[in-house]
């Protein structure tokens, strides 16, 4: 006896035609193999779609968007940019500040700006806004 | 005529949830799927403007299939020391050479791992029909195979899955 496996499938998802379902149908009534594989297969199909919908992580289409930058953007280029706008902060301060003792060390000034960032809750170099240039579709 | 999406932002609100879970049944990492959402959505990018009305989904989902399966060669040709307990093996029949070990698998259950045992041209024909939820003219259009073959994966691929889970 010939089994029509591939049909049962076809048959959960709505895609045979009315005579290939009935045709499927004539065979399961008389053949047990094929009625338990197509309960084997409707648990699985069931326990695929049952998989919890994930969303897309916060920021990942606006990454997207920025596309004109060439190449990939990988998530090693925020923390690239991250420091990028740390070590703005420390010269622009350093200019508008006074300089420092000569006594200072270079321990001393990473303490006071990284004691800066810590201290001043709004200090969020990554909330520092970042401009792509205009971009024609 | 089919309405398409005019933009390809349009293209990312609509279907990049749909795309991120995709690739996430695909790779079974965050990581991986979102930089092939990344991937994807340049892609369609640059190709809308020369998209040609038809099948909007099997356009876009041709895309996506393609994009991953350019990862898991790039990623082949340069292959990293996979983690012993945490090897996952992508057979790839269709592409010769194409097999590759992935180092990760974050995801930690029964299903998304058995999904991950299967063969791709199975894991892939079984996740746009189960997960994303195209037809399988769609399918069939996404990956460049006759429907039969479509129907033939899709049932193959979930009785290795009735296998897999015991």
């Amino acid at each position: 006896m010939k089994h029509p496996s591939e049909s049962i499938s076809a048959y959960l998802d709505g895609e045979l035609t009315a005579g290939e379902t009935r045709q499927l149908m004539a065979h399961m009534s008389t053949c047990g193999r094929c009625a338990a594989e197509m309960e084997d297969v409707q648990r699985v199909r069931a326990a695929i779609r049952a998989l919890p919908v994930l969303e897309l992580p916060p920021g990942l289409v606006p990454e997207a968007e920025a596309e004109v930058i060439p190449l990939r953007r990988h998530r090693g280029f925020w923390v690239g940019a991250a420091a990028a706008v740390v070590a703005a902060v420390i010269v622009v301060s350093s200019i508008l500040t006074p300089p420092p003792s000569p006594d200072l060390t270079v321990e001393d000034l990473s303490s006071r700006f990284g004691a800066r960032a810590s201290l001043d809750p709004t200090f969020n170099p990554t909330k520092i806004p970042v401009l792509y240039p205009e971009v024609g579709e | 005529m089919e309405s398409i999406p005019l933009t390809w932002e349009e293209v990312a609100r609509v279907y990049g949830r749909k795309i991120y879970n995709f690739a996430y049944r695909l790779a079974g990492n965050p990581e991986d799927a979102a930089d092939l959402v990344q991937e994807v959505l340049l892609r369609v990018r640059r190709g809308l403007e020369a998209y040609q009305p038809g099948s909007f989904e099997g356009w876009l989902w041709r895309i996506t299939r393609n994009a991953f399966l350019d990862e898991v060669r790039r990623r082949n040709r340069r292959p990293t020391a996979p983690l012993p307990d945490e090897v996952d093996r992508w057979n790839i029949a269709s592409t010769a050479g194409a097999d590759i070990e992935y180092d990760r698998i974050s995801l930690g259950d029964d299903i998304q791992k058995a999904l991950l045992q299967l063969p791709m041209e199975f894991r892939e024909a079984v996740v746009m029909c189960d997960v994303v939820g195209l037809s399988y003219e769609e399918i069939a259009q996404a990956t460049a195979v006759p429907i039969g073959t479509v129907r033939s994966r899709i049932h193959r691929g979930r009785k290795m899955l009735r296998e897999l889970l015991g």
